[in-house]
């Protein structure tokens, strides 16, 4: 009983009571102001080290970084270059093929002809003559005199081939002449270029009454176009009491400096009429 | 030989951008000529004796594509070296002068000849419109064009410059 109470047992027993009084304490709360004032040095301390320990590192790792990130910088520049040339191809092949389908459309709408399909190549030099030139030839069995068309219209007929290209005379060029005939009025007239490209109704007579907006649709007469393709509307006219017929201004629904694809009517063959003209 | 080949390679590529490009830029009706202006910039570049052959040719291809009639590009082109060749041995020393002065008066010349061509085919049509709204826009066009096409030419054919002759 006296060893139970031994001086070495009594001091056993003082720090465990101690350690678990400090333990119900802290399990209970009421140390937490004094860890927190004791541990907030410790963490600014430690918050320091590690800001600074970060810093020293980004400052040795930075330069190689940088390069990385200009090597990867160029790398998606490269990308978004070729993505951007892409969607300018894409957009271009959507209108092609927008005006592809539109000429489809037209050549489903007429199946009384066969059509070939061609691409503008190039102008005529000159600025005093309209002629287009296409990437059909002979090889593809376009002939002189073949009438060319597009979806909204008239465009004129081949006046030149060789294998592999054709020119085309435009009706707005000062040499053609397209007999019309205009839906509403009833009558037979017929258009004629000019060097700037102008269209103009002529041989339109007296009595006909022709309201601006009426529709010229081709006659057929002549044997240089088959007849009903839509030529165009009638913008203006002029009448005068001393001429035997009126003449008039023509609005091309087709916009001839801005071609890039037309179709040639392939069943169609112009008859040469020059034999007969006196 | 390099020289006609070259000469030859920028004759093609001068009538592809011409057809393909050149032609479309219209102002108002008139459009700028780049084969002329190539002629007129080669022609006071070089000083080659079998020159006027190319110049033949050139015309002859021209002719052969234009709608127009055929002799227009050939006497044009022809006057045009004749003229630079003439003036490459007299007023040599201002070359791009020459070239404007080429330039103007060549286009004025082919223009001329296109309206009277029409005007024998029998078109009719309001000479002051074709003054104004092509034969004008097109000297424009050139004028505008003679200093690129100029350096262009200089560029691609630089031996051929008279020695201590400035731009």
């Amino acid at each position: 009983m006296r060893n139970l109470f031994s001086s070495t047992n009594l001091r056993n027993l003082i720090i465990l009571l101690v350690v678990a009084g400090i333990l119900i304490l802290a399990i209970s709360g009421y140390l937490t102001p004094i860890f927190n004032l004791s541990v907030s040095p410790l963490i600014s301390a430690q918050s320091w080290l590690s800001q600074r320990y970060l810093a020293i590192r980004d400052f040795f790792t930075y330069p190689r970084d940088m390069a990385t990130l200009r090597a990867q910088n160029l790398q998606l520049e490269n990308e978004v270059s070729m993505l951007q040339s892409k969607i300018v191809e894409l957009q271009e092949s959507l209108s092609q093929a927008q005006i592809l389908y539109a000429l489809l459309d037209f050549a489903r709408a007429n199946p009384e002809h066969d059509y070939l399909a061609a691409t503008v190549i190039g102008r005529e030099i000159s600025p005093y003559y309209q002629y287009i030139i296409i990437d059909k030839g002979s090889n593809d069995g376009v002939l002189h005199g073949m009438p060319v068309v597009t979806q909204q219209g008239l465009v004129g007929r081949v006046d030149a081939v060789i294998a592999n290209a054709a020119r085309v005379q435009l009706i707005s060029d000062a040499n053609s002449v397209v007999n019309v005939h205009l839906q509403n009025a009833k009558v037979e007239a017929q258009i004629r270029g000019s060097i700037t490209g102008e269209i103009t109704l002529e041989m339109v007579p007296q009595d006909a009454e022709v309201q601006i907006g009426d529709v010229l649709l081709t006659s057929g007469l002549g044997g240089n176009y088959p007849p009903n393709i839509f030529v165009g509307q009638v913008l203006s006219m002029q009448s005068q009491k001393n001429s035997l017929f009126q003449t008039g201004s023509v609005q091309s629904i087709v916009d001839f400096s801005s071609l890039s694809a037309v179709l040639i009517i392939t069943n169609f063959e112009a008859v040469d009429i020059s034999p007969l003209v006196p | 030989m390099p020289f006609y080949l070259l000469t030859i390679i920028s004759f093609v590529v001068t009538l592809m951008l011409q057809i393909g490009i050149v032609s479309s830029a219209t102002l108002l009706a008139g459009a700028a000529d780049l084969v002329l202006l190539f002629i007129v910039a080669w022609s006071l570049h070089q000083d080659h004796k079998n020159a006027w052959f190319l110049v033949l040719a050139f015309g002859l291809i021209v002719g052969s594509i234009s709608a127009g009639p055929s002799l227009i590009p050939l006497m044009t082109y022809l006057l045009i070296f004749l003229a630079a060749k003439l003036m490459y041995h007299q007023i040599w020393r201002t070359p791009l002068l020459s070239m404007f002065l080429l330039t103007f008066f060549g286009t004025l010349f082919q223009n001329g000849l296109h309206l009277v061509g029409l005007w024998v085919q029998g078109v009719e049509f309001p000479v002051n419109q074709a003054f104004t709204n092509i034969m004008l826009p097109s000297v424009l066009l050139n004028m505008l064009l003679v200093i690129p096409v100029h350096a262009l030419v200089q560029a691609i054919f630089p031996s051929e410059l008279p020695a201590g002759a400035p731009l």
